[in-house]
């Protein structure tokens, strides 16, 4: 909200009867959510004469900077969490109410009559909008599923199971398979309803999937969905664009008419990337998880949450990591949910785990394999050295012990894998030297092959 | 530009040594009894003793638990279906890592 913080430094300096970002931004702090779409879309219209000092960019940026921390979720945002705007009406005639006092508190002088009824003109046109009023996507459910846009039911109904097995989570290795499986609830939430399907298809077919969209007024006339016939997902699982047209999902709807529910909140699920040492050593990683959480307006937004979190020592790929209560928060003063953080390693260009013990491969010399050294090896905890026996064939496994990923109470070993590297005969006298050998010490490698 | 002190999270690991009782996993994994009962009858699940008092429940056993619930409230899989979805995700995931091996 970087307009924001800007028009906040202008507060001490601005003259009374001047209304202008520094104004508008102490206003709207002061005043509920509405005037900040208000303002971007009722008052941003200035009359130079009239020395209205309103940039209109910069007022739309307040407006939609206000959007974007939570504040502009419609008319009675900051009174009511999750009723929806149209529904309470008495309501935000109070809230004109306090906007008439702070105008007039903030002396708009002979302006302030011009504002007051553009305000609530405003709000009696847009009150039966869909109350987001910040800038979203437009999102092709078809294209998402799939299908064509005269597909059938069961068509629809085939390429969403189809689509639905291919990108679950459990299945999928894709990086962003969770995404694409809400999505795909959330298309077939509407297109497998033949009411929203229609509602829906009113839009046409001109829009392109991430096309800034606004949805024309009375879109949805003549048809009856809001707040009925969702499925199973929750509101993260929605998009601001799916909500802003069907409404928010049952479960919301159903507590604000019995009564607040406790319930726990849902696990989160991710992967994190660790490095072979950092299992080796145990560490503390930094992990930024983007959330999906629900702001004091009742809106859905994502945020991204940091955590710091210990990684134990001798921790092998696959294990999970619970963190009680890191999940998603409750509702209804519930407990969280678990966050569960299934270690991945990256790849390492030396070693690679398999269960507990780590692996490497040693290059050596003939004559090291044949006559038998002491070679320094590299292992996750320092270098050792590791005595070659001689008469070692390449292929050969040397074990040291406890050089895996051990904890507490298991042992890890590093396995060191021999391979011999035969030099190259480049000169006369290199080339002798192996018919020497060849002569010296007579071999046939493939004795066994018949 | 204020610096955000961040608390160390340390977790508990769910391994092989990870021991829950079924009251434990129920709570953890949000499920009833009745539902660990089922996937112990469908042969998902391989509790030792005999008594659910002293079930122990190892965190292969968790996650094999959590991934029955999603498959069936995602994909509406049936238990046996969960099962054998179950013991191919573990066979691809076995091949996936001798792969990378490679």
């Amino acid at each position: 909200m970087k307009n924001g913080a800007a028009a906040r430094g202008n507060d001490q300096s601005c003259p009374a009867r001047q209304l202008d970002q520094g104004l508008l931004f102490q206003l709207s702090e002061t005043l509920p959510a509405l005037l900040c779409n208000q303002l971007a879309d009722g008052f941003a219209r200035p009359r130079p004469d009239k020395r209205i000092g309103i940039d209109k960019i910069a007022v739309k940026d307040i407006g939609q900077g206000a959007a974007d921390s939570g504040l502009a979720r419609g008319p009675v945002a900051g009174q009511n969490q999750s009723l929806p705007a149209a529904s309470c009406p008495g309501l935000c005639h109070l809230v004109y109410i306090c906007i008439f006092h702070e105008l007039r508190r903030a002396r708009t002088g002979q302006l302030f009559p011009f504002l007051f009824i553009l305000s609530y003109l405003q709000y009696a046109i847009t009150q039966h909008l869909p109350s987001k009023r910040y800038r979203m996507e437009y999102r092709d459910y078809y294209e998402i599923l799939g299908v064509d846009r005269d597909a059938t039911q069961d068509a629809i109904k085939q390429a969403y199971r189809r689509l639905a097995r291919k990108y679950h989570p459990d299945v999928s290795k894709e990086p962003d398979a969770e995404k694409k499986f809400k999505d795909l609830g959330e298309a077939y939430e509407v297109l497998k309803d033949p009411e929203k399907r229609a509602a829906y298809d009113k839009f046409g077919s001109n829009w392109q999937n991430g096309q800034d969209f606004e949805p024309p007024p009375n879109w949805d006339a003549g048809f009856e969905f809001r707040g009925a016939g969702y499925t199973g997902g929750t509101d993260e699982d929605y998009s601001d664009f799916f909500e802003s047209l069907f409404g928010r999902s049952g479960y919301h709807t159903s507590s604000s008419q019995r009564g607040p529910l406790r319930m726990k909140g849902e696990d989160q699920h991710a992967k994190i990337v660790i490095s072979l040492a950092d299992a080796f050593h145990g560490a503390k990683k930094n992990i930024t998880l983007t959330r999906a959480e629900v702001d004091e307006q009742g809106r859905v937004v994502t945020r991204p949450h940091n955590l710091q979190v210990t990684i134990p020592k001798g921790i092998i790929e696959g294990q999970r990591i619970r963190l009680e209560g890191q999940g998603m928060p409750g509702m209804g003063g519930g407990p969280g949910g678990d966050l569960y953080l299934e270690i991945t390693f990256a790849d390492d260009p030396i070693f690679h785990a398999e269960n507990r013990d780590i692996h490497m491969e040693l290059p050596i010399t003939p004559w090291e394999a044949a006559l038998g050294a002491t070679i320094t090896v590299p292992t996750l905890g320092g270098k050792v050295q590791l005595k070659v026996p001689s008469g070692s064939q390449g292929g050969r496994k040397l074990r040291l012990k406890g050089r895996g990923l051990s904890t507490a109470k298991k042992q890890g070993d590093q396995i060191v894998t021999l391979r011999i590297v035969v030099p190259e005969a480049r000169t006369d006298e290199q080339k002798q030297l192996y018919r020497k050998m060849a002569e010296l010490m007579p071999i046939n490698p493939r004795a066994h092959l018949g | 530009m204020t610096t955000e002190h961040m608390t160390v999270l340390t977790g508990t690991v769910l391994d092989e040594d990870t021991c829950c009782t079924l009251a434990e996993v129920c709570r953890m994994c949000g499920v009833p009894a009745d539902f660990i009962l089922e996937m112990i009858g469908e042969g998902m699940l391989c509790p030792d003793e005999n008594s659910p008092r002293e079930w122990r429940f190892s965190g292969l056993e968790i996650k094999r638990i959590q991934t029955t619930v999603r498959l069936q409230r995602d994909l509406r899989v049936n238990l046996p279906g969960c099962a054998l979805v179950l013991e191919l995700l573990e066979e691809l995931d076995e091949l996936r890592r001798l792969h990378r091996m490679r």
